[in-house]
């Protein structure tokens, strides 16, 4: 083994430089949102609550599907996959109930939220709405406010439990 | 409006200061209360009534009523 030639001066192993100073952060800028915004289906056969509440969802940045009967509301909700479906009970064809479980019957659709809004405060409908797989029971009249924020709260992912 | 959500409009500023609940709107004008229900919205964003916790006039019992803004 040789021993090690000494290093000229000026040869010793240099102290690691330091890493670059980090750019001063900078604020980010606004990329244009990739995004789809969250869609709503409202069913409901009266016509004044559903261009009432297409009216205000559309103004919210919710893209708004509408229907006017049950029959409707099952096919717009298998064709718009929307995020939240906002279901009234007494439609034509067939009631909010029937079209929920259709809806869920279907098994692309379990990622949908469904929201019962109707004007029959009864347990046995919200019992039925449920066993259906309505994932809230709301009753009329439910102001656009505040059936976005239970729309808001429904359409946010669950936390993997 | 239609024309069930301007008899219910008329009818709760004619009931003023008086409030009833919901079934006791819909007997009192011979209609069906999910129909009362159904017109509500309407009333509440574009004809000025407001919703607030009240003892209805009729039944007694506490309960939501629709009112108009003068009484809220």
């Amino acid at each position: 083994m040789t021993p090690a030639a000494r290093p000229q001066d000026g040869e010793w192993p240099r102290p690691p430089r330091r890493a670059p100073e980090p750019a001063p952060l900078s604020r980010p800028r606004p990329r244009p949102s990739t995004r789809r915004p969250p869609v709503v289906l409202i069913a409901d056969d009266t016509t004044d609550t559903r261009d009432l509440y297409a009216e205000y969802f559309g103004g919210r940045g919710f893209r708004v599907v509408t229907a006017a009967d049950g029959a409707s509301a099952v096919q717009a909700a298998l064709d718009h996959e929307p995020d939240v479906i906002v279901m009234d009970l007494a439609m034509p064809q067939i009631d909010g109930i029937t079209a929920i479980r259709r809806i869920k019957a279907d098994g692309s659709m379990q990622r949908s939220r469904v929201i019962l809004l109707t004007g029959y405060p009864h347990r046995v409908v919200e019992r039925a709405a449920f066993e259906a797989g309505a994932d809230l029971f709301l009753t009329k009249p439910c102001l656009p406010e505040v059936l976005e924020r239970h729309v808001n709260r429904l359409r946010r992912p669950r936390r993997p439990v | 409006m239609s024309p069930l959500a301007e008899r219910i409009a008329h009818a709760v500023y004619q009931n003023y200061p008086n409030s009833y609940c919901f079934t006791c709107l819909a007997a009192q004008q011979g209609v069906k209360e999910h129909d009362v229900r159904a017109v509500a919205l309407v009333l509440l964003v574009r004809a000025g009534l407001r919703l607030v916790p009240r003892v209805c006039s009729g039944c007694q019992r506490p309960s939501d009523a629709l009112v108009a803004q003068k009484s809220a």
